[in-house]
């Protein structure tokens, strides 16, 4: 049990890439924390350097009440699960338990006693003397998980320990995750680049570009106010709508249209200024007629999503998607008015890129109020 | 049958049995006449007391296992077996194996120019010819010959010990020669196996704090073992065939240098006594064969 705090870590390879660079971040005790973002940004780099497995070039990082950065990695007491699971296909799965273990020098009794504890609390009771290559994928991850726990870790790396299942096992060995966490409550950090492991999963995560941290919160906080356009069109399984407007009076004007000043922007911009107005697809609504502020659009064609569906939509300042009820779907070439919702869109600086207003949901809807 | 196959049952390649043997023909003809007839002839007159030259070289006689008996109880076969069995093990079993393992496993840290020149040294010293890296050995090595002391370059190096190598020390001198010579074949080999290991499995052994020695052992050697004994196999009968040594020493000083090979050239060759020769060789054959179905007995076993 372990709270991880990591300061000015930098990190350069030896071909002049910065994966990392001043990364500063505290995962309290307990804590599942996921660190999320595309491929390249430095996500797994951050990973092995907690482990040990890279060394950094400048920066701190402590483990509990240990600095840990010049340590190798055995004595840092955590435990790494691959994507691969890297099981040794010459070990049972007793002795692929037991095996840091070993490294521990446990006697054999007493090793072979905890792997087979853990492997039956992990489900793997029957299974105890198989080889990996005798288990399908849920099995030989559990088993990577189990190595994991027997260890017993002060913490817990994953590196994208889900994406080597198909759909339907990964929805299963998440919740299994979840779980387990929840009975362990062991210092857990969970590299993914599927955004909906991390929203599902972590306590808190972070968004990574580029070898910097562009977001730390709740996944609420993400989803509901990304703190920068990256996270901004990185988070949201349709991507959120992102219109380049400038504030007119009490609106934000986008090409000929309007739409109404974000809530949680207003009184925190200059008349003129230019800014990037974001609305989710599916918190925005299409009316046949022009209601209040609402920007003109054109029907390019409908997907059907199951239970709903996404409009693609032209207007004049550029594309625009809109997820509607299954009820309702406009038909291709139809002319309607895109109807934002001043409660969850939400205003960027153009220049910078950064949100206006609080960057918390909760301190949003404080400041709404007290208005 | 199906259609448009001419003759006999089609193969999985939709070849008929007569296609095949069509193209068989030509690679078992010449297997035949220069690798099994040899073989045969060779077996056969190591039942005979043929000779290259004198009376027994028009009138050959049929004497049974006679030569084999002479082997046998002979006394210099079993001893030029000894120094064989010695000789492989030091330089091929230990030293080419371990050496190349080690070397393997350094320079799969390495990059850059320093690690493609020092591969590249080792690769030089495998594939210059025989008789040329012979050359140079005994150049390196030459001891003092008469007044001229300190002839060699090792010893012009070394400096006033003044130390014959080749007559004082030919064992170890030729195990030393064949581990410089061979080396370069295990930490290829070796160097593939190590690539093929997932990073991942070296990772993990890493993190749950195994020493250096620990994932060697615990990791890459099970993971390599396939590598490992193919390796062991070739290198034994390499060496235990190998013919340099008599570039080397002739076979001397005496006979502590006479390894199998060398010692059926002596017989067949230089004193004449094919029939004996011919036996010799069916005996290295069979201790051959000995070795590759022991070696290929511990691969096929399921670890």
């Amino acid at each position: 049990m372990a709270a991880i705090t990591i300061s000015q870590l930098t990190k350069v390879f030896a071909n002049g890439v910065r994966a990392l660079r001043d990364v500063d971040l505290t995962i309290a005790d307990g804590e599942f924390f996921a660190l999320l973002g595309p491929s390249g940004c430095g996500k797994t780099t951050l990973l092995r350097t907690i482990a040990g497995l890279e060394a950094p070039n400048a920066g701190r990082i402590v483990i509990g009440e240990r600095d840990v950065t010049r340590m190798p990695p055995g004595p840092r007491k955590v435990a790494m699960v691959f994507q691969d699971y890297a099981l040794y296909p010459h070990m049972d799965v007793t002795d692929n338990i037991a095996y840091p273990l070993k490294i521990q020098r446990v006697g054999r009794a007493a090793r072979r006693q905890r792997a087979l504890e853990t492997g039956s609390h992990l489900g793997l009771a029957g299974m105890m003397d198989r080889r990996p290559a005798q288990l399908s994928g849920g099995q030989q991850q559990r088993v990577a998980l189990a190595r994991a726990v027997a260890s017993h870790p002060q913490v817990f790396l994953f590196d994208e320990p889900l994406s080597n299942l198909d759909a339907r096992l990964r929805m299963e060995a998440r919740t299994f995750l979840k779980r387990l966490h929840a009975d362990l409550r062991i210092t857990t950090v969970y590299v993914t680049h599927d955004q909906s492991e991390a929203l599902a999963l972590a306590d808190r995560m972070a968004v990574m570009d580029g070898g910097v941290i562009r977001q730390v919160g709740s996944p609420v906080e993400v989803f509901q106010r990304p703190a920068n356009l990256f996270v901004a069109s990185f988070i949201g399984s349709t991507p959120m709508n992102l219109l380049d407007a400038r504030v007119d009076g009490g609106l934000v004007r986008v090409g000929p249209d309007a739409a109404s000043i974000p809530e949680s922007a207003r009184g925190l911009v200059q008349e003129g200024e230019p800014v990037v107005l974001g609305v989710r697809p599916e918190y925005a609504e299409l009316h046949p007629q022009r209601v209040a502020e609402s920007i003109a659009a054109r029907v390019v064609i409908t997907e059907h999503l199951g239970t709903a569906f996404l409009v693609d939509l032209e207007t004049a300042a550029g594309p625009v998607q809109v997820v509607v009820s299954e009820e309702s779907p406009p038909d291709t070439g139809d002319d309607v008015f895109v109807l934002t919702n001043p409660q969850r869109s939400l205003l960027y600086r153009r220049d910078t890129g950064e949100l206006i207003g609080p960057a918390s949901s909760l301190a949003g809807l404080a400041t709404a109020a007290a208005r | 049958m199906p259609p448009g196959v001419p003759g006999g049952a089609a193969s999985a390649a939709g070849l008929s049995r007569r296609w095949a043997v069509g193209f068989l023909t030509p690679a078992m003809l010449l297997i035949g006449v220069f690798l099994a007839f040899p073989a045969i002839w060779t077996i056969y007159l190591g039942l005979t007391d043929f000779r290259l030259l004198g009376p027994q070289a028009l009138h050959t006689k049929f004497v049974g296992l006679g030569n084999y008996q002479q082997a046998l109880t002979g006394g210099d076969f079993l001893h030029s077996l000894y120094i064989t069995v010695v000789y492989v093990l030091l330089s091929a079993v230990i030293g080419q194996c371990v050496f190349g393992f080690t070397l393997a496993w350094v320079f799969r840290q390495w990059k850059g120019p320093l690690r493609r020149v020092m591969e590249s040294l080792i690769i030089v010293a495998w594939i210059v010819p025989g008789s040329v890296v012979a050359f140079l050995w005994l150049a390196y090595l030459q001891g003092n010959i008469g007044p001229l002391t300190e002839t060699g370059t090792l010893n012009t190096i070394l400096g006033g010990i003044g130390l014959n190598w080749w007559l004082q020390l030919p064992m170890l001198s030729i195990v030393i020669f064949n581990i410089w010579r061979g080396t370069a074949f295990s930490m290829l080999l070796f160097g593939a196996a190590i690539q093929a290991i997932p990073p991942s499995y070296i990772e993990t052994a890493r993190v749950a704090g195994a020493s250096g020695w620990q994932l060697i052992r615990d990791v890459v050697i099970p993971r390599s073992r396939g590598h490992i004994l193919t390796n062991l196999l070739l290198i034994s009968l390499w060496t235990f065939n190998d013919f340099t040594p008599f570039l080397l020493t002739g076979g001397g000083p005496g006979n502590q240098t006479q390894f199998l090979p060398v010692y059926v050239y002596q017989q067949a060759f230089q004193q004449g006594a094919l029939g004996y020769g011919a036996a010799l060789s069916t005996l290295v054959l069979l201790i051959n064969l000995l070795i590759a179905l022991a070696y290929m007995r511990i691969l096929k076993e399921r670890r």
